[in-house]
């Protein structure tokens, strides 16, 4: 069953073995655990739920309709913008279905330096095959690399660079190029298609377009969670496991609203996004970018996850809708539109950073979520590097000149101007950044000083409080995060089954 | 934040909450006749003047407007009714960040490009100067709430297909006749 709350007339109690709050990848695999260990919990999820009919692709409604704060979240400097799902599925309503599992050398990491017990590369490799058989995923096909990857791969292979194609989770996709604005032709193996309708056949109950505003114990043991649906009506779930599954930004903010214990006051640290730029090269055939699935083909050459390497920047295409387009593009006014008529012969790529950086979730007037995202030094200097290697991808791909969307615009026709995109052009605000990957506000550990969760995913200090989402990582991937997400949730749900039967 | 960037922020914030006090005080010569203004949500009067004004200059044509296949204006668009249900379908607290963006942009930012009218009273050059001096402002939230008015204009603007032409974008898929795509069934249809 799923109910919104916006039908709901009267407020509302209800008890239930364990309480997941967000659908996302992380809660929708707990709800079908629960489900399928005969434990059918109750869900609530702040935003709506949608049927493939109602993807329109139009950018102007769906953006409002499928991302945290009507599409307009951002760091609280406004200097990067935070791309994040709200909706029964999540982010993988959305999200352009990229399949990568967690790197070995990011697990072994985890490992040795936070004390993460249980999850190494052998530890997850279940639960990794799990989700890549529950979401079919395949490596892309050739015939479905277009052209504004095959840009990339064409740059990649003049420049003898290492690169590849991508692995996805969608079945039947006719490459409509409309992805990032949910899939109208329920191609995608997302949570909502796969997860959430075994979970509902054997008895977890939904409840969409609520909003948990709080996280009720008594300090050592969790008592329920108490949500509110836009009209005011409230929802309280009284059950001894709630699982936190709202996103690193989401979880962590009604960790801190609740007051949960934190006498290390780690929860919301260590805040990770993989902050991306992107660089347009402009080409003189039409490139079409809008058309055919979005992201096929990966460049890994800047790209190295050993602890010590300075390698830490992921590069793969980035194409936009029209309006998405328009905001990127520098300037306004006809200098703007001159160059929105380019539109159709534009490439675009992103260097998405295996970040460093260490931001943090807070709560503005006790309870507007914030974000404060600064990137360090290391990173500048990384993103300077990623947008370089893109302008050289894109040059060596045949792109007639490129163009850093910096302010003024940064406009290079040779290899040798390459070396203007400096510090200077990656300061704050100088660039459009977008991120899409929060990770790591809730993070496990075995330390209760550095982490918030053991590595099970039950909060150190309050009995019954899980976590199963990107919160959970005390690094970032450097790389897509939905595989190691679903996993994670996966690997982490016998806990919390076993919590749930108490 | 460093502590030169809070300065910068409180001084920001400072501007803001002069020009809302301004904003309070100012708010005559502007069009209350519009027809337009009894179907608003969010905006008043002298808001959709800005806006109107800002959309005039953000999304200004780069060939005249009777030139044939020339985009629309922005009003033809309605770009301001969009602006108003984006404001008015937000959470209180962005609606606030909003209108105070617009409000500063009519009252404040003009000052960054040495002008010491009000937004809507200057010429459409000394505008773009404003627009301008805002994007390359030193100031963060500055050159941010120029990134969320640019955000919300160019939406309101480009979510028109009547702008597609500019662009040769042909739309949503669902929309278009079907040719060599065929689009799956959902298996949930009849």
């Amino acid at each position: 069953m799923i109910r919104s709350g916006n039908e709901l007339t009267e407020d509302l109690v209800v008890e239930a073995p364990a309480c997941v709050v967000g659908l996302g990848a992380g809660g929708s695999v707990v709800l079908r655990a629960l489900a399928r260990a005969g434990l059918p919990a109750v869900a609530l999820e702040e935003g709506s739920d949608h049927t493939p009919f109602q993807f329109n692709q139009r950018e102007e409604q769906m953006i409002p309709e499928l991302f945290q704060e009507r599409g307009g979240r951002m760091t609280d400097d406004l200097a990067i913008q935070v791309l994040q799902g709200r909706g029964v599925g999540g982010s993988t309503i959305h999200n352009t279905n990229l399949c990568k599992r967690t790197p070995t050398e990011i697990l072994e990491l985890w490992a040795r330096r936070y004390g993460v017990e249980g999850c190494g590369p052998r530890d997850m490799e279940a639960a990794f095959q799990t989700i890549e058989r529950d979401l079919s995923v395949s490596r892309i096909p050739d015939d479905g690399i277009n052209p504004n990857n095959d840009a990339l791969r064409r740059g990649i292979a003049a420049l003898g660079w290492r690169g590849g194609v991508l692995s996805h989770n969608r079945v039947g996709c006719i490459g409509s190029g409309f992805c990032e604005l949910g899939c109208a032709y329920d191609a995608k193996r997302n949570a909502r298609k796969v997860l959430i309708p075994e979970a509902l056949d054997r008895g977890a109950r939904i409840f969409s377009d609520v909003r948990a505003t709080r996280i009720l114990h008594d300090r050592k043991q969790v008592l329920g969670v108490e949500g509110r649906t836009a009209g005011g009506r409230r929802v309280t779930v009284r059950t001894k496991v709630v699982v936190l599954a709202g996103s690193a930004v989401g979880s962590a903010a009604l960790a801190i609203a609740s007051e949960l214990p934190d006498p290390h006051l780690q929860q919301g640290e260590h805040l990770r996004i993989h902050p991306g730029g992107v660089v347009a090269g402009v080409f003189d055939q039409p490139i079409d970018g809008w058309k055919g699935i979005p992201q096929s083909y990966e460049c890994t050459e800047w790209l190295d996850l050993d602890e010590k390497s300075d390698k830490r920047v992921w590069i793969t295409t980035a194409f936009a809708h029209p309006i998405g387009t328009a905001v990127v593009l520098p300037g306004f006014g006809a200098a703007h539109m001159k160059s929105m008529r380019g539109y159709r012969h534009l490439a675009v790529l992103t260097a998405m950073l295996h970040d460093e950086s260490a931001g943090h979730v807070w709560l503005k007037d006790g309870t507007r979520t914030m974000l404060h995202y600064e990137m360090n030094e290391g990173d500048r200097r990384q993103m300077v590097i990623g947008l370089r290697a893109c302008a050289r991808i894109l040059l060596a791909a045949g792109a007639r000149e490129v163009v850093v969307p910096a302010v003024p615009p940064l406009t290079i026709r040779r290899e040798a101007e390459i070396e203007r995109i400096d510090a200077n052009v990656v300061r704050p605000h100088n660039i459009p950044l977008t991120a899409v990957h929060p990770m790591g506000t809730m993070r496990m550990g075995r330390e209760p000083k550095t982490s918030v969760v053991r590595s099970t995913g039950e909060h150190h200090h309050v009995r019954g409080v899980f976590v199963a989402d990107g919160s959970l990582f005390p690094t970032s991937l450097g790389g897509p995060p939905q595989i190691s997400i679903y996993a994670f949730a996966e690997h982490l749900s016998p806990h919390i089954v076993a919590a749930a039967r108490g | 934040m460093n502590r030169r960037g809070f300065l910068r922020a409180g001084l920001a914030w400072a501007a803001l909450g002069a020009t809302g006090v301004a904003a309070l005080l100012r708010t005559s010569g502007y069009d209350r006749a519009d027809r337009r203004v009894a179907y608003m949500r969010a905006l008043s009067a002298w808001h959709l003047a800005v806006v109107d004004a800002l959309a005039d200059r953000m999304c200004a044509a780069d060939v005249d407007y009777d030139a044939p296949g020339a985009p629309p204006r922005p009003r033809e668009v309605e770009v301001a009714a969009f602006v108003d249900a984006f404001v008015a379908d937000s959470e209180p607290p962005i609606r606030r960040d909003l209108l105070a963006a617009i409000g500063a942009l009519e009252h404040a930012f003009p000052a960054l490009a040495g002008q010491v009218q009000r937004f809507t009273a200057l010429s459409p050059a000394r505008q773009d100067a404003v627009l301008a001096a805002m994007e390359g402002s030193s100031i963060d939230l500055v050159r941010g709430a120029f990134h969320g008015l640019k955000s919300l204009v160019m939406m309101g603007y480009y979510r028109d297909p009547r702008t597609w032409g500019v662009l040769a974008y042909d739309g949503p898929l669902v929309n278009r006749p079907a040719g060599g795509w065929v689009p799956l069934r959902y298996k949930g249809a009849s």
